[in-house]
C-alpha cells in the first residue's frame, strides 16, 4: 500500500524528470549548452516544459552576452 | 568532441574503477562509454559528446537523467544540469580543483539523503467562495469599468483565499513531516488546482516513514490529491555554480 502514493503516471513522471535535469542541478558558469528539440514528447505540464526551454534559451543568451566559450 | 558531465560523485578509487570497468553496466547517453576525471576524492562522471551546436532531444535528456539516477544508487553525488559541456578532461580537472571546497560542502550536505517531490492538488472552487450576491447585483448596474474593477477585486480576493489556504496547508504538512528530520523547500504553486508544491531532502532510510506520513495526511483530507515523487538525486538541494 505504501508505494501507492507514489505517482506512476508516465507523462507526469517525464515532466518531473525534465524539470529537474533541464532547470536544476549543478551549473557551470559559461558552459556550453546543447539545444533540446523534440519537445512534443511531453504534452502534459507544458508550462513546466516551456519554463525549461526558457531556461536553456536564457543560458544561451547569457553565454552570448559574455562571449564565453568554454 | 566535448565532454558531457553527468554528476560529481564522492567515492573511493576502487568503486569508481568498478564503474568504469562496466562491472555495473551503466552507459552514457547514445550508448557512449562513461569515464571519470578525479581531483582528490571527487570525480566527475563524463562521456564524449557532440559539438556544442548539435541538437539533442528529450529522449537524450531522459537517458541523461537515468544515468544520474543509477549513479545516485551507488554514490553520494551532485547531479549536473543537462547540457553542461566542457572541452576536455583537462578543463574538467581545472574546474574540480578550483571548486573543490564548494563541491565537498555540497556533497556533505546531501550525503546519504534523497530528494522527494510533494505536490498537493485540490479543486480550487472548493476553496474560493462564489462572490456574494449583493456584489453581483451591484455589478449588473455598473459601467464596464466598474465591472472590470469588481472582477479584478474578486480575482484578487480569490488569490488571497487560495494563498491563505496554501499557507495553512504548508504549516500542517510541516507539522506532520517534522519528525522525519527533512529539509523542506516550498516552491511556488504551479497554478490551476495545485495548492502545495515542495521538495524534501531526507535520509534514504526514511522513505517508508515519508510514504506513511503522506498517506496519513491523505486519509485525513479526502478532498486533497497528493502526488509524491522520488527518490531523486538532490537536484533541488545543490547550491553551487562551478567557475
Amino acid at each position: 500500500m505504501g508505494a501507492d502514493i507514489f505517482n506512476k503516471k508516465r507523462d507526469v513522471t517525464i515532466v518531473e524528470i525534465l524539470d529537474r535535469v533541464l532547470t536544476k542541478g549543478v551549473v557551470i558558469s559559461g558552459d556550453l549548452v546543447i539545444s533540446v528539440a523534440d519537445i512534443d514528447l511531453v504534452y502534459l505540464g507544458v508550462r513546466l516544459l516551456l519554463s525549461s526551454v526558457e531556461t536553456m534559451e536564457q543560458l544561451k543568451l547569457n553565454k552570448g552576452k559574455t562571449g564565453t566559450d568554454a | 568532441m566535448h565532454k558531457l558531465i553527468y554528476a560529481i560523485i564522492h567515492a573511493k578509487k576502487e568503486s569508481v574503477c568498478r564503474l568504469m570497468n562496466f562491472d555495473i553496466g551503466i552507459q552514457g547517453i547514445k550508448g557512449r562509454e562513461l569515464s571519470a576525471v578525479s581531483f582528490n576524492d571527487i570525480w566527475a562522471v563524463v562521456s564524449d559528446a557532440e559539438n556544442k551546436d548539435s541538437e539533442m532531444n528529450n529522449d537524450d535528456a531522459l537517458e541523461f537523467a537515468a544515468v544520474t539516477e543509477e549513479l545516485s544508487h551507488m554514490f553520494t553525488l551532485l547531479p549536473m544540469r543537462f547540457g553542461s559541456l566542457l572541452k576536455s578532461d583537462a578543463e574538467i580537472l581545472k574546474v574540480l580543483e578550483k571548486n573543490y571546497d564548494a563541491i565537498r560542502n555540497n556533497l556533505i550536505k546531501v550525503e546519504g539523503k534523497s530528494e522527494y517531490g510533494l505536490k498537493v492538488f485540490r479543486n480550487s472552487s472548493d476553496i474560493i467562495p462564489v462572490p456574494e450576491l449583493a456584489e453581483v447585483k451591484q455589478a449588473e448596474g455598473n459601467s464596464v469599468y466598474k465591472n472590470y474593477i469588481l472582477n479584478k477585486f474578486n480575482e484578487y480576493r480569490a488569490d488571497e483565499t487560495l494563498l491563505e489556504y496554501s499557507e495553512k496547508l504548508k504549516t500542517e504538512i510541516a507539522e506532520h513531516i517534522s519528525g522525519l528530520n527533512a529539509v523542506i523547500k516550498c516552491n511556488k504553486v504551479t497554478g490551476g488546482n495545485n495548492v502545495y508544491n515542495a521538495v524534501l531532502l531526507l535520509e534514504k532510510e526514511m522513505t517508508d516513514n515519508l510514504t506513511q506520513t503522506v498517506i496519513g495526511i491523505q486519509s485525513c483530507h479526502k478532498e486533497l490529491n497528493m502526488m509524491l515523487t522520488g527518490p531523486w538525486a538532490p537536484y533541488n538541494f545543490v547550491d553551487i555554480t562551478l567557475k
